[in-house]
């Protein structure tokens, strides 16, 4: 266990054209932190910063407290599993395993006892001496995660690990990587493109767009509370409603027929433009007559059974809507609905620059 | 009918020429080492075995058989050993790589008998660079020519400086085919250079490295423009290899059939290392990554 | 007519064994003069003989260029460049050793003695005293010592006669025991012509067919001086004469003669003769102006004119090209020290018994 942090960290391949801007990070030892973020934001450039496999353009890393801008990758004392693996396609899983137990020096009784552990808690012990050529995209998986604990190291990168598997093993995986981090008790950093792995794995998650840290808090609060319009979009399945309006004489607007939205508006917001962010989830299904501060009309489009739920998208005068409603909820296709929210629910942001605007 | 031949007449002109400059030369000199001849007269009595039980009699034979051995046992290794070196070094792609690399090639298309003869002045005892570099680390002349140990490793050393970038692309092709990803996970494994090297790099390249190796024993014993350039054999037949003792005997000395014998043996033994090539790249050296 | 360049005289005649089966062979061919005989005897060179008798020519050659065409008594070749071997020094080398231009260089002794005070005095800055033979000169200095590679009468092999070793004893001493000569013109005849031509060397025995070569190089530092006459005064003569191939039809080996018949003419030898150094073959060619010029100004032609009084065809059976082959590999061992020079020799003189047989 060992803390990590990140000191205005920038990374550049080409000047001026930074792919990390100056990200401040601070991980607590033995913390599960994920990095959450679309696909080429700067997640694995982040990584492998922490890693030493990349260098880093300005700022401090810190391990233990310690500048480790210029410690060489094997002196960091960090484990890290890769995207697609990077298994040793020559030697068996027990070698694979192994692997950096024997550039480390231990001897080989030691070494065949700790792949043996490491084997049997990722249930490998049948395959020891096959080469990853002979197993399944799974068993690749858990033999990259092998070889990364069979060190014990202070901290774990995975770089997106479960990204090549089928849903159901990732699901499984993921249990056992939570498991994993319980039983290490190491600092974990995991980056993933997947907002559910986020919220299911982290600790607290780090949310990334074109290179910057948006928002670095707990998935509780980065649920409840996002910084802004794009964590609020990214995180939560479905994804977040965002209906356009504009302030108006203290209050949120929209020109649209049909769709109340008394929510007030700060005065400095006067007569600028806005997003109104509503989960799914929070949306409730009226046939018309129990008022609630929020409300739009429209008509069902589309329905999708999720299992427990149903997906409703209907079309309203402010543009498509989204509402997980209960199975139980009588509604057909073509059906004129109204949908109401509380105004708690509701998130308010600039549009301009797409930062929060908190009620009061 | 005429559709079904036409891919064979495609072929054609390309099997006739094959079966003209290659296996009818081959199967003239089979049929010439079993004759005396001279090129010149008009008579080529049939004598049997007579050309090979000389040849496997004569003190000359057994040399050359010798010295291509040694000169093959020293050469590839140290050819392999020094091109996998230096290609790690070479498999980025920038300018100045590049033109590294095409530095190292140069050599190998460059005329055998420019670079022997250029070398010759480099190590020639009393005007040669070679001696004025030693010269004024007070060393004395060293006639490396002229004296039968030093000019087997002559010929290696302008031998492998010939060879050498061939080897390195190879080489280069092979690392490249490495995936980066495997070097990290070393690195981050503890790997120290030459473990990574021993336990991962090397084995990977396996497949190009017997691929090399074959081939450059192949040309090993194939050598001769550079020693007949240098040397002649000499001094005292110290580097005289198979090909020269073949092309004296047969065009200096215009012993044809014993020249065709030579030339036999040596054709025998190069097919039987060319299947072993395929035998053993066959099987021993794929990986799937 | 075409032109082939081949490379040097022992390439000629590898490449022209080799044209013969391939029925590729040109109609004329310039062969080295002791190494057609192979030719001769097996009937690919064409009887120069009865065009001779009936060409002018024959009466304006001078005797030895008629002798050294000659095998088993018909001429096959017509000597197109003659040469002999004689000494080139470099006077600027021998005043530098405190020795004066005109020392001399009669015997063998003399050479070594004149050698030997150049390496003593200049050998610190990389120059020495003499050239390793070549094998032309080492055939000149086996006659100088009253002997033979092949007896020119009996055609028997001598090569390990006494006096043949003792000269080839003295050659390897140079090298070995002396050290006034440099290694690298053992395995490399051209380098020790590179080396005098540098003004690296004082003392080299060539042939007269390079004196062109060297004067360009050298200027008036160079110096001629007749072959040593160690025990008798006699020199070989080398070049190459011109053949007619057998196999060719009658009118081409006509106009092939015409040919050859005019290369040997005043003219066209004088102008040969002026520019190179190689003796004049045809007795007229002296009265050409450009040659005549050239004899008048040069000492180095008209050293080589005065040599021809006791210059000698050498002997010329088949077995001589094999035997000249083997050679150089003998003088390497020998004149590096490795191979004691009576075995080295006797060696020699039984494998070409062996290869007459
Ligand atoms: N070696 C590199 N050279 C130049 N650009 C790179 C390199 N590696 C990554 N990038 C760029 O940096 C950005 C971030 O990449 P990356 O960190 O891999 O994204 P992510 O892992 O979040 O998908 C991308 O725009 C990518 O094209
Ligand atoms: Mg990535």
């Amino acid at each position: 266990m060992i803390s990590i942090a990140l000191e205005n960290v920038s990374k550049s391949y080409q000047a001026d054209t930074p792919v990390v801007k100056n990200v401040d990070l601070d991980i607590e030892p033995g913390e599960f932190v994920v990095i959450v973020g679309p696909s080429g934001c700067g997640k694995s450039t982040m990584m492998r910063m922490i890693a030493g496999l990349e260098r880093i353009s300005s700022g401090t890393l810190r391990i233990g407290g310690k500048v480790a801008n210029d410690i060489p990758p094997q002196h960091r004392d960090i484990a890290m599993v890769f995207q697609n693996y990077a298994l040793y396609p020559h030697l068996t899983v027990a070698e694979n395993i192994g692997f950096s137990l024997e550039m480390r020096g231990v001897s080989k009784t030691e070494r065949l006892r700790r792949v043996e552990v490491v084997a049997h808690l990722l249930q490998l012990s049948d395959y020891l001496h096959k080469k990853p050529k002979d197993l399944s995209g799974g068993q690749r998986q858990r033999v990259a995660m092998g070889r990364a604990i069979a060190r014990d190291a202070k901290t774990y990168l995975m770089d997106e690990p479960l990204s090549n598997l089928d849903a159901e093993l990732r699901s499984s995986m993921r249990a056992e990587i939570k498991h994993l981090h319980r039983q290490l008790k190491a600092t974990m950093i995991y980056v993933t493109h997947d907002q559910v792995e986020a919220l299911t794995l982290a600790d607290r998650i780090a949310v990334m767009n074109k290179g910057v840290l948006l928002q670095f808090d707990t998935p509780e609060k980065i649920y409840d509370d996002p910084a802004s319009l794009f964590v609020a979009g990214f995180i939560g399945s479905p994804p977040m409603n965002f209906i356009e309006a504009n302030c108006k004489e203290g209050i949120v607007q929209t020109t649209k027929e049909g769709t109340r939205i008394p929510i007030t508006c700060p005065p400095e917001l006067e007569g600028e433009d806005v997003v109104v962010g509503l989960r799914p989830e929070n949306g409730v299904l009226s046939a018309g007559d129990k008022r609630m501060a929020i409300e739009f009309r429209g008509e069902v489009m589309l329905i999708e059974t999720t299992g427990s739920n149903r997906n409703i998208h209907a079309k309203t005068a402010t543009g498509p809507l989204l509402i997980v409603a209960p199975r139980s909820a009588a509604i057909g296709l073509g059906d004129n609905v109204s949908i109401g929210y509380n105004t708690e629910d509701a998130f308010l942001f600039e549009k301009k620059t797409g930062k929060r605007i908190h009620l009061s | 009918m005429i559709a079904r031949l036409t891919p064979y007449a495609m072929v054609l002109p390309i099997v006739v020429f094959i079966l003209a400059f290659t296996y009818w030369p081959i199967l003239v000199s089979f049929d010439l080492s079993f004759r005396h001849w001279d090129f010149m007269s008009s008579e080529k009595p049939f004598v049997g075995l007579l050309n090979y039980s000389e040849l496997v009699r004569s003190v000359e034979f057994w040399n050359s058989v010798t010295i291509t051995l040694i000169f093959t046992a020293i050469s590839v290794p140290l050819r392999l050993a020094l091109a996998i070196a230096i290609a790690r070094y070479l498999t980025t792609e920038s300018k100045t790589v590049r033109a590294l690399r095409g530095a190292f090639f140069l050599p190998a298309v460059t005329s055998s008998v420019a670079i022997a003869v250029i070398w010759s002045w480099i190590f020639s005892t009393d005007a040669g660079v070679a001696n004025a570099l030693l010269n004024n680390l007070g060393i004395a002349k060293v006639p490396w020519l002229q004296t039968p140990s030093l000019a087997l490793w002559v010929i290696i050393i302008v031998n492998t400086w010939k060879q050498l970038g061939y080897d390195i692309v190879i080489y280069v092709a092979g690392l490249q085919a490495i995936p980066e990803d495997l070097y990290e996970a070393a690195k981050m494994d503890g790997g120290k250079r030459w473990h990574t090297f021993r336990r991962v790099t090397f084995p990977l390249v396996m497949p190009t490295t017997y691929f090399l190796l074959i081939v450059s024993v192949i040309e090993s014993f194939q050598i001769f423009t550079i020693v007949d350039v240098m040397t002649q054999g000499g001094p005292a037949m110290s580097t005289d290899m198979m090909v020269n003792m073949l092309y004296r005997t047969g065009f200096t000395l215009f012993d044809v059939g014993k020249g065709s014998a030579l030339a036999v043996l040596l054709f025998v033994f190069l097919v039987v290392l060319t299947v072993l090539k395929s035998r053993i790249l066959g099987k021993r050296v794929h990986y799937e990554h | 007519m075409t032109a082939q360049e081949i490379g040097d005289y022992n390439d000629i005649v590898t490449k022209l064994q080799a044209a013969i089966p391939a029925k590729r062979y040109p109609d004329v061919v310039l062969l080295e003069i002791t190494r057609y005989g192979l030719f001769a005897e097996k009937g690919i060179l064409e009887n120069l003989t009865p065009y001779l008798d009936k060409d002018p020519l024959k009466e304006q050659l001078y005797d030895f260029a008629l002798d050294v065409g000659k095998y088993k008594g018909s001429n096959y070749v017509i000597p197109f460049n003659s040469s002999t071997p004689v000494i080139y020094y470099n006077k600027a080398l021998l005043r530098a050793a405190g020795l004066p231009d005109t020392v001399p260089l009669k015997n063998f002794n003399d050479l070594l003695g004149a050698a030997k005070t150049v390496q003593e005095k200049l050998g610190a800055q990389g120059k020495f005293g003499i050239s390793p033979m070549g094998q032309f000169a080492r055939w000149g200095i086996v006659m100088s010592n009253d002997s033979d590679l092949i007896d020119p009468v009996s055609n028997d092999v001598i090569v390990d006669s006494p006096k043949t070793i003792a000269a080839y004893e003295w050659m390897a001493d140079l090298v070995r025991k002396y050290k006034v000569a440099s290694v690298d013109g053992i395995t490399d005849e051209n380098a020790a012509k590179a080396q005098f031509t540098a003004g690296n060397v004082a003392i080299n025995l060539d042939s007269t067919g390079v004196f062109g070569g060297f004067k360009k190089a050298l200027g008036d530092d160079l110096g001629v001086a007749p072959f040593p006459c160690e025990a008798v005064c006699r020199v070989p003569i080398g070049g190459a004469g011109i053949g007619i191939i057998s196999m060719i039809d009658v009118e081409k080996k006509k106009a092939a003669y015409d040919f050859i018949s005019y290369m040997a003419s005043p003219e066209a030898n004088a102008i040969w003769f002026a520019a190179t150094g190689y003796l004049p073959i045809n007795k007229k060619t002296l009265d050409v102006k450009v040659a005549a010029d050239a004899a008048n100004k040069d000492e180095g032609i008209t050293v080589s004119i005065k040599q021809i009084d006791y210059a000698r065809g050498r002997p010329r059976p088949p077995v001589v090209t094999w035997m000249r082959k083997m050679e150089y590999g003998v003088w390497e061992s020998v004149a590096l020290g490795q191979k004691q020079v009576p075995e080295a020799l006797k060696e020699l003189a039984a494998q070409t018994k062996a290869q007459t047989d």
